[in-house]
């Protein structure tokens, strides 16, 4: 009877599903950052090398939340234009990503929500169908480490290949 | 000798009276802080609302220089519902009477650089900002504002692409 007992505790234990371990932030990463955007999609790249990042982590560690501001640059023809692109994006302990903007960041909002991989290098894909830009699927890689904030995404906007990358580097101590 | 003394103090009265005070240097150290603002940007059929927009005002010790951070979205009614633009701008006022800005606007989803002098008290500014996009066309205001201690309040007037545009930012400091 007990062999039976230890047998099914062992198969329910088998059989439950294994969660990917919670994710954990290091205060440290709390700052301001100041890099360069660059997107190519659609024959326009719009490029911007004067973006903040302000990266905000609670002392528990249980979240991290990134902010970019800036001005990208798109030339079409003549005329050149800034565009002013902000994103904001939440990464919370179990794993969910909260974008306001499937393009990382754009001039206007695009919500999208996923779900991060991995442990150092965190890997998601958002996906959103947005009125005036039709179908954003992008996959994303975040590294966010010591004094550098790297994220680079690629996937289709409205049918177009898309990428984007953000290079920042921490401001100060 | 009396009267030259005094008709030499109505003299030197005259000559004060008639040169003109230079406006006298503003003090912006009280704006420092960060605000919550509700904006509304309205030109031609377009209403831009934001409701959750952030003022970051950044203050040197001496106070001779107010720096405007603005960073939030405008919400504008569209065909699929309602479409979020991004607002961003920065502008400096200086003591010395001028503002720098990288938006005539003061925030907007395209960057559309102006100067312009600054008139009034510390309270109460008044000035003209003037900006184009080569291909898109201009856009002028003339602002107001005004700042209460809890709150800085910025209303504008002017034209936008040939609209008629009305510009109210209404912004409360926040609670540390």
């Amino acid at each position: 009877m007990k062999a039976l007992s230890v047998l099914l505790l062992a198969f329910t234990l088998g059989s439950l599903p294994i969660h990917a371990a919670g994710l954990k932030f290091s205060p440290e990463l709390n700052g301001h950052y100041r890099g360069t955007l660059t997107y190519s999609s659609g024959g326009l790249a719009p490029t911007g090398s004067d973006f903040n990042v302000v990266v905000t982590v609670p002392k528990n560690g249980r979240q991290a939340k990134i902010a970019i501001d800036g001005f990208a640059t798109v030339s079409q023809g003549p005329t050149t234009i800034s565009y002013a692109f902000l994103g904001n994006l939440k990464i919370a302990p179990n794993r969910t990503v909260t974008a306001d903007n499937a393009l990382l960041a754009f001039y206007f909002q695009i919500p999208a929500t996923g779900r991060a991989l991995g442990k150092k290098k965190l890997s998601y894909t958002l996906i959103s169908n947005d009125p005036t830009v039709g179908n954003v699927t992008m996959t994303y890689t975040l590294s966010l480490q010591g004094k550098k904030l790297v994220i680079l995404g690629s996937g289709t906007a409205g049918g177009a290949p898309t990428s984007v990358s953000l290079i920042a580097k921490r401001r100060g101590p | 000798m009396h009267r030259f003394r005094l008709s030499l103090a109505t003299l030197f009265a005259g000559s004060l009276l008639t040169f003109s005070a230079p406006a006298a240097k503003l003090d912006f150290t009280d704006y420092a802080g960060s605000y919550k603002a509700t904006s509304t940007v309205v030109f031609g059929n377009t209403v831009l609302n934001g409701s959750n927009v952030q003022f970051d005002v950044t203050v040197p010790e001496n106070g001779r220089k107010a720096k405007f951070k603005i960073i939030g979205f405008g919400g504008a009614a569209s065909s699929g519902g309602t479409t979020y633009t991004s607002m961003l701008g920065n502008f400096t006022l200086t003591s010395q009477r001028k503002i720098v800005a990288d938006n005539a606007l003061l925030a907007f989803f395209v960057r559309l650089p102006a100067t312009g002098r600054l008139s009034g008290t510390s309270n109460r500014l008044n000035f003209s900002l003037a900006g184009s996009v080569s291909g898109v066309g201009t856009f002028s205001a003339t602002y107001t504002l005004r700042f209460t201690g809890k709150k800085i309040i910025i209303t504008g007037t002017g034209t936008a692409l040939g609209s008629p545009l009305s510009v109210q930012y209404i912004a409360k400091k926040k609670h540390r």
